[in-house]
């Protein structure tokens, strides 16, 4: 057996953290073959026992590209080493976005360009940020807002927040707005704020949204769940089971990444398991509350009380925006089962109908809960936030 | 439609370990998360034009209420709002979901679903004339090997990395035969993954081709496996296509000198080789 040193390289990006999946394929001399998951640290290097003979990696990015290298490993090779790499150099606010998620694909019928920028705080004026000619950087309150714009793509970046979840208006240059629900606060390993990221590119097929958490641990799972690559988001999963336990336990106090750790315990089919999940229904965000009915609505028990269903889906769309957008569809479903036992129900009928609203205006190329829609559907989902001055 | 759903309602309410498997190509539409999949007769002029569709998402949150606790949702449909239907008003979540939601459930087995969708939010999944929709051709590869992961020492289909196989598989399309892109989306929010499918003996789909390019219409290749000749090709241009079953195989080509060869495990999802 030897030990072969493997690394991923990215040049030029500054910064980037995580872990990537890929199966190497060792072929060794005697000719038996063998394939295994290895999981990739895009910071360090790794090292893997492999028997001498021919080596094969092949990555597979959540973008979906994937990434391979092959080398012939001797007996006598010393200290032999493999590299896998991203072919260019994206831009250095970038480089996160360019590793974990699909570039965009240019296109003649491209979306409108973001022309400005404002974020909602409970208790303060709206921040207004203008997008679009260069680069700039906004404090406000310890808080970095960070604008940037290159060709069909404007990034804001999120720095230093720790007030309740704010909500992101997107003004396009053709008056369209769109409005997000960030994931934040969202607080790191360290109990420390770590970078939000909104990306709206404009692409053949309108506009394309993404967010992103740099958050290293949790940041490469979520990309993999959302671009549907289970079985890496899984392996990635079992590496952070523990933190994702923490990150429920903190619930009251960090909620967006509590709601993380629970897609991930689900990933790993451990959701159904502990005390903890209670401690959901603690989450300030309205997707503690729908996340708990939805476990109660699972089991016949949690099933015999409608009350308590009812009461944790009301919770759930009293407190407004869900960060996640499956937790609106899951408000939506477990509404229409509440409401076939009691039609007449003018509250869930009016939680249903703003359910609708919301699932119907919520874009589905990400996990966050992304708006687009008219002014007046948008007034109905969030009229706190009403609709710029002419 | 309804009738028909009936009776394969039926069908997958008989027990709890049953895989239920809802496959469409066809015609769709959708604004955000709203889709609806058209049936023959559909017209946007009738009075109620979403009585001819489906209202997918409505469907599948219905079908939590039948038995088969496993339920696999093939999408081939297209996700974007084609101007012709851009007036139509989805805000009120219409269409036929033929199953209502209900509270209660027929089982505390909780619903694995895989909800798997030929095309990326306001994308196209394009169709082939008179042959099987590029979504559809993909999966038929998949199902036939090119889809299997390995589990200990079985290669099995599973619905939670079927997208990331089928991606694969349409990004090489896309690439090699210069078509539009189309991304598969899924399993979905409430997919653990399962077993989909287990081919007898799965075919890998194989792509070989020389360095440089223009040097693979002058070759003539040939594939041995245990140094048995399985397949030859003459001069011809483009690459070869082909599907092997899943092995080590000795690929060959002959251009101008000697011989080049090169050893290939042929596993999902492709194996391309270039010599």
């Amino acid at each position: 057996v030897t030990k072969l040193k493997v690394k991923f390289l990215a040049r030029g990006v500054a910064g980037l953290a995580g872990r990537v999946v890929g199966r190497l394929f060792n072929r060794a001399e005697n000719g038996e073959t063998t394939m295994r998951t290895v999981v990739l640290d895009l910071r360090d290097a790794i090292e893997i026992d492999v028997s001498p003979g021919q080596v094969l990696l092949e990555v597979r990015l959540p973008s979906g590209d994937q990434l391979s290298a092959e080398k012939t490993i001797t007996a006598r090779a010393a200290r032999p080493s493999l590299t896998v790499g991203l072919a260019a150099t994206p831009p250095k606010w970038l480089g996160l976005q360019h590793v974990l998620s699909p570039p965009v694909e240019p296109g003649a019928a491209a979306g409108a360009r973001v022309r400005d920028i404002c974020v909602h705080r409970a208790g303060a004026a709206p921040l207004r940020l203008a997008a679009g000619g260069h680069d700039r950087k906004t404090r406000d309150g310890g808080v970095t807002y960070a604008v940037h714009s290159k060709r069909r793509t404007t990034s804001l970046t999120v720095e230093g927040y720790t007030a309740p979840r704010p909500l992101v208006e997107l003004r396009f240059a053709d008056g369209a707005r769109e409005i997000v629900a960030p994931p934040l606060p969202w607080l790191g390993d360290g109990g420390e704020p770590e970078a939000v990221q909104l990306i709206s590119d404009e692409s053949a097929d309108g506009t394309r949204a993404d967010v992103l958490v740099h958050d290293a641990t949790f940041s490469p799972v979520l990309a993999y769940y959302a671009v549907g690559n289970r079985e890496a988001a899984r392996e990635l999963a079992t590496l952070i089971e523990d933190r994702a336990r923490a990150a429920v336990d903190d619930a009251a106090r960090n909620p967006c990444a509590a709601v993380a750790g629970f897609l991930v315990l689900r990933l790993l089919h451990r959701d159904k398991q502990g005390e903890w999940l209670p401690k959901l229904a603690e989450c300030p965000l309205a997707d503690g509350a729908i996340l708990y009915a939805g476990h109660l609505l699972d089991t016949r028990a949690g099933r015999s009380d409608p009350a308590q269903v009812r009461r944790l889906l009301l919770e759930g769309r009293r407190r407004g925006l869900p960060a996640f957008a499956a937790c609106g569809r899951q408000l939506r479903t477990g509404l229409e089962r509440v409401a076939s036992l009691a039609p007449d129900d003018p509250e869930v009928a009016a939680a249903l109908d703003w359910a609708r609203d919301l699932v119907g205006a919520c874009r589905s190329d990400t996990i966050i809960t992304w708006l687009s829609a008219d002014d007046a559907t948008l007034g109905r989902i969030v009229p706190e936030v009403p609709p710029p001055p002419e | 439609v309804k009738a028909a759903f009936a009776v394969w309602r039926g069908r997958v309410n008989a027990r709890e370990e049953d895989t239920a498997l809802f496959f469409f190509s066809g015609h769709g539409v959708e604004r955000n998360q709203w889709q609806g999949l058209l049936l023959e007769g559909f017209d946007a002029t009738k009075a109620d034009p979403f009585e001819d569709v489906i209202n997918l998402l409505g469907f599948k949150a219905g079908m939590d209420g039948c038995l088969a606790r496993k339920q696999c949702f093939l999408v081939d449909a297209c996700r974007s709002t084609p101007p012709e239907l851009a007036n139509l008003d989805m805000r009120s979540d219409p269409g036929v979901r033929l199953i209502a939601a209900q509270y209660d459930l027929p089982t505390d087995v909780v619903r694995d679903v895989a909800f798997i969708r030929a095309a990326g939010a306001r994308q196209v999944a394009w169709g082939v004339a008179d042959q099987p929709s590029r979504f559809t051709g993909a999966l038929l590869r998949a199902l036939r090997g090119a889809g299997c992961s390995r589990l200990d020492d079985r290669w099995e289909v599973r619905t939670d990395t079927l997208v990331c196989h089928l991606n694969t598989l349409l990004k090489y399309e896309s690439e090699a035969h210069k078509l539009a892109v189309q991304n598969v989306r899924g399993p979905g929010d409430d997919s653990g993954g399962f077993v989909l499918h287990v081919p007898a003996r799965p075919l890998v789909p194989v792509v070989v081709a020389c360095v440089p390019d223009s040097d693979t219409a002058r070759a003539r290749f040939e594939i041995k496996r245990g140094g048995e000749s399985v397949c030859k090709r003459d001069a011809l241009a483009g690459n070869w296509e082909l599907e092997l079953v899943l092995d080590e195989y000795d690929v060959f080509a002959i251009v101008d000198g000697p011989p080049r060869q090169k050893r290939i495990l042929a596993h999902p999802t492709i194996c391309a080789v270039r010599l």
